[in-house]
């Protein structure tokens, strides 16, 4: 009886137990991995159409667990466009003209100038620049991209007429969080003055060449206006903002510019818009945090996208911006963070690949022209070590700074540039049975890395590079160059200015010592040196991050002024001395150099149709993920100790990459 | 629950009886058990399980559907040559692993004598086991570095020709590393051994004394044979760590260099550039079957004997 009585019980304990464990169980599987049946989104039907097949389970984050909202399409288009400039203008000079667009966070603020002939004749160019040639009526037209323009009729005189006064037209009263235009009055009315220059006499605000003015805090502002040497003030009244304020947070990689730069962009930001407050979080490690934090729904309103999120996710967990149409006409590289034709994400810049050079090694060692070939690279390379043979601090003629592994792969983002075709990257090199020949893209790449560890042009010891420590001997004249993407260009010449003055601190705070040698007038940056079989040197430019808004954000409206302020006004791919994210500003100087070298530049077209994740299929399949460092860094093992020839790793590559086609079918 | 609840009931007449008692006990016994089991399974058994489910699945990270795969993992893991290559570098660390065993088993017959000092020994042999990995793998790091120990006090011996780029060389960079495992974890075999040799009956050592029997033959014909069952343990975690060796390579060589393992391998796959969860569950998988298959031939061959 007893027995009878203790098996039942345990018996009825275990089923109790079980059935708390399998109810734990349950509760796990439902936050971590349910089968999706209920999410119905409009806007992206591939990604949470729902799973019918028994073999698709779908991962819930907290994006979905919260109610899948109706997504808000949230492209905000120009709706005004405004011309300032003179009415007359005289024949044979230049005169400029600005557009201002508005609203200020539209997606298409780039204008395109043209000129209608009305008896006159005149030229103008995209910044607004017009030149008389033949006086006469003519029409200005500033046309926004999404179609929307405004006109200005303006004759063209045979004299010059000066201006004798000018009036500030605008509003007297303004509030802060609000932004006005201005423009000028001038007498006589008929003069033809050439520029305008606005500018902030006293209180706190900004105003640009257009004449729109944004308040950064309430009080007085007087603001000014010069218009071709006279000048006149206008005093505005800014009422102070008393309404509410909303938290933007947002997530950036730049831990460098925690304390500095990103803390002057909270000020200017919050100050331009008091409805905000903004707040930074930058993390280590980007990619793979960002990564994590989506996981778990915790990721700011406004972030940089992990690059390893798919296109086919983006609206997963991105809010869409607006059609690629419209935004690829505004907007760099937009088609690489769409999906079925809707953007997820705008660039913040981009870079072109190259290698940076040290002018002055490279002029001492009696190397005046660039190297276009990579034979005539390494022989470069070679007289370089040659001629500093006796130099007790020179490093290397070449620095691989092998031990970071990043640096390595740098070496990917010439492939395009070798190829010198914009499908090849995405379209052509899934496909690729011929991927690693002899003569493919990624062959001439490496090899050239290979030589040069093979002729022992490289640093003597690979094993303990540091890249900060190479930067300072880099600018110092003890290395002659090293391959980086142009995002580098601006890094390494602000450690020349700083090793110069002696104040450039390493790392761990230590500070390097003052060097004269260094000269930021020595950062040199050229292309991939491999002229195509046309005798052209192409070469490619890609983004970097891209910053998009989490999707359902609980404030859109401060998500979508932070972004566009922080792409346009901020200053940031100026200060990453990058391509601007928006088409129609201007190349930097580093880059302009390139064209000047007669450099073709083009954009990689990103995968459509069946090589959409094709590229990522056949990099998992095959083992050769291409931006990992693992399999360059092998190659580079072996050329170090002669243990394999170019040609059988070349070849190893090939089998593995033809691996990956075959098991990705 | 409303058992108990009527033991309590002042109003219930009948007395308790002895089976309820035993009931209660058991009660209580798994009612302790639970807590622990209920976290054994949540945090050991269903991750686990979760393991081989995504060994299945084809998974970015990020993308909020995993896609069915098959085999297709596996395959790709036995298909591609460069992943069970890396196996060949678990050798050096199998064959550091014997070194290891065999030094332990010396030492600590060694230091089973009862002699002065020999507490401060096994305290030195024991040490670098309390050490954490990282440190080990630092100090390590500078004494192998080009200018870092080694090569400075071969310098200072004026043995310049001996100076090499230790951590790089091919070959006699991963016999370095499975050294620092030796070094690493010798001092635990020992205490193991000692404890076992010690548990050795004395009247078995003072009959073979009587018997004439010299140190080594006590060493094999004596002590092996009684501690038998301990080196099959240690032999068993041994290789097991072969197998499964990650932190010192990763921490030291960062697994250039010709010193990359499995776990490393498996490491880049699922964190690297294009995530793969579905084929680093896979590695892991892979792992677990032959460390239990090599624990199950093991086991097998202890018990023949």
């Amino acid at each position: 009886m007893k027995h009878v009585i203790s098996k039942r019980l345990i018996l009825a304990f275990l089923l109790l137990f079980l059935s708390l464990s399998s109810f734990a169980c349950a509760e796990v599987t439902t936050t971590t991995l349910a089968t999706t049946s209920n999410t119905t989104d409009t806007l992206a039907p591939t990604t949470s159409s729902p799973a019918t097949s028994s073999g698709t389970t779908s991962l819930t984050t907290a994006a979905t667990t919260t109610a899948p909202s109706t997504m808000t399409f949230s492209e905000i288009q120009a709706t005004e466009i405004t011309i300032s400039g003179s009415l007359y203008v005289s024949n044979g000079t230049t005169t400029y003209y600005t557009a201002s667009v508005i609203p200020d966070n539209a997606v298409n603020l780039a204008v395109e100038w043209s000129v209608v002939s009305r008896g006159g004749q005149a030229e103008i160019d995209q910044s607004g620049a017009l030149l008389a040639t033949a006086p006469g009526g003519i029409t200005i037209i500033a046309t926004a991209t999404n179609g929307l323009f405004a006109e200005k009729n303006v004759a063209i005189l045979s004299v010059s007429i000066p201006v004798q006064s000018v009036e500030i037209i605008g509003a007297d009263q303004l509030a802060h969080g609000d932004r006005a235009n201005y423009s000028v009055v001038v007498n006589p009315v008929n003069a033809t003055y050439r520029n305008v220059t606005w500018s902030i006499e006293s209180g706190e605000a900004k105003i640009d060449s257009s004449g729109r003015l944004a308040p950064k805090a309430g009080g007085l502002v007087e603001i000014a206006v010069n218009v071709d040497g006279v000048a006149s003030t206008k005093s505005v009244t800014v009422t102070p903002y008393t309404g509410s304020v909303s938290n933007v947070k947002v997530l950036l990689n730049r831990v460098d510019l925690r304390n500095t730069v990103l803390k002057d962009y909270e000020r200017e930001f919050e100050a331009l818009f008091p409805m905000y407050n903004v707040t930074f979080e930058t993390l280590l490690d980007y990619e793979n945090n960002a990564r994590i934090r989506l996981m778990g729904g915790d990721y700011g309103d406004v972030l940089l996208i992990p690059s390893s999120v798919s296109a086919q996710n983006l609206s997963y967990y991105f809010a869409p911006i607006g059609s690629l149409e419209t935004l690829s006409l505004s907007w760099r590289y937009v088609s690489q963070k769409a999906h079925e034709g809707i953007v997820y994400g705008l660039p913040t810049y981009g870079n072109v690949n190259g290698i940076l050079y040290n002018k002055k090694v490279f002029a001492d060692a009696g190397i005046t022209e660039l190297p276009t070939s990579p034979a005539a690279f390494l022989s470069a390379m070679q007289t370089i070590k040659t001629f500093n043979a006796s130099k007790q601090s020179f490093l290397a003629p070449f620095y691989t700074n092998k031990k970071d592994s990043w640096p390595l792969d740098q070496w990917q983002g010439n492939v395009s540039s070798v190829s010198g075709d914009p499908n090849y990257y995405y379209n052509i090199l899934p496909q690729d049975r011929n991927a690693f020949s002899a003569g493919s893209p990624h062959y001439i790449v490496y090899k050239l890395l290979y030589d040069l560890v093979r002729q022992g042009l490289i640093e003597n010891d690979p094993s303990t590079t540091n890249w900060e420590r190479s930067k300072v001997e880099f600018v110092k004249g003890n290395i002659g160059a090293m391959v980086a993407g142009s995002w580098a260009v601006s890094q390494f010449i602000d450690v020349a200015i700083k090793v110069r003055d002696g104040t450039f601190l390493y790392d761990n705070g230590t500070p390097a010592e003052q060097s004269d040698l260094a000269d930021p007038a020595n950062v040199g940056y050229m292309p991939f040196p491999y002229t195509h079989t046309d005798g052209k040197v192409y070469s490619a430019h890609s983004p970097d991050f891209f910053i998009g808004i989490k999707r359902n954000t609980t404030n859109m409206q401060g998500s979508i002024d932070f972004m566009m302020w922080f792409l346009q006004e901020s200053g940031y791919y100026q200060l990453t001395g990058g391509i601007p994210p928006r088409a129609d500003m201007p190349f930097p100087p580093v880059i302009q150099a390139f064209q000047d070298l007669g450099v073709i530049l083009f954009e990689e077209i990103s995968a459509t149709g069946p090589m959409l994740g094709k590229l990522e299929l056949v990099e998992s399949y095959s083992g050769i993920v291409l931006w990992n460092p693992d399999w360059k860094s092998s190659m580079f093992e072996y050329a170090f100790y002669n243990l394999r020839t170019y040609d059988r790793i070349a070849s190893d590559w090939n089998a593995m990459w033809n691996l990956g086609i075959d098991l990705a079918g | 629950m409303s058992r108990i609840a009527n033991l309590n009931c002042p109003t219930c007449a009948k007395p308790q009886k002895l089976s309820q008692l035993k009931a209660q006990r058991i009660l209580l016994f798994f009612a302790f058990l639970t807590v622990p089991l209920f976290l054994l399974l949540v945090f050991t058994y269903l991750p686990a399980f979760n393991m081989i489910r995504y060994s299945f699945y084809r998974w970015d990270g990020t993308s909020p559907e995993m896609t069915w795969f098959g085999w297709k993992n596996y395959e790709i893991l036995f298909r591609n040559p460069q992943y069970l290559t890396v196996m060949a570098n678990c050798l050096y660390y199998l064959a550091g692993s014997l070194v290891q065993l065999f030094l332990a088993l010396v030492v600590a017959f060694i230091l089973s004598f009862k002699f002065r000092g020999s507490n401060f020994f096994k305290g030195v042999f024991f040490f670098p086991y309390l050490l954490n990995g990282v440190a080990v793998a630092l100090m390590f790091l500078f004494f192998f570095e080009p200018q870092g120990t080694l090569n400075t006090i071969l310098r200072f011996l004026g043995a310049e020709s001996a100076i090499t780029l230790w951590l790089i060389k091919p070959g006699l960079n991963n016999i370095l590393l499975a050294s620092i495992s030796i070094w690493r974890y010798v001092g635990f075999n020992i205490v193991l051994f000692i404890a076992a040799i010690q548990s050795i009956s004395s009247e078995i050592y003072e009959a073979a004394e009587v018997d004439g029997a010299n140190r080594s033959q006590i060493l094999w014909f004596i002590v092996l044979p009684n501690i038998k069952m301990i080196v099959g343990l240690n032999l068993i975690l041994a290789v097991k760590g072969a197998i499964s060796v990650f932190e010192v390579p990763f921490l030291i060589t960062g697994g250039d260099w010709g010193t990359s393992t499995f776990v490393i391998k498996a490491l880049n796959i699922t964190f690297g550039a294009n995530p793969q969860y579905g084929l680093g569950s896979a590695f892991a998988v892979v792992l677990f079957a032959m460390i239990l298959l090599i624990s199950a031939v093991q086991k097998l061959m202890i018990r023949e004997d």
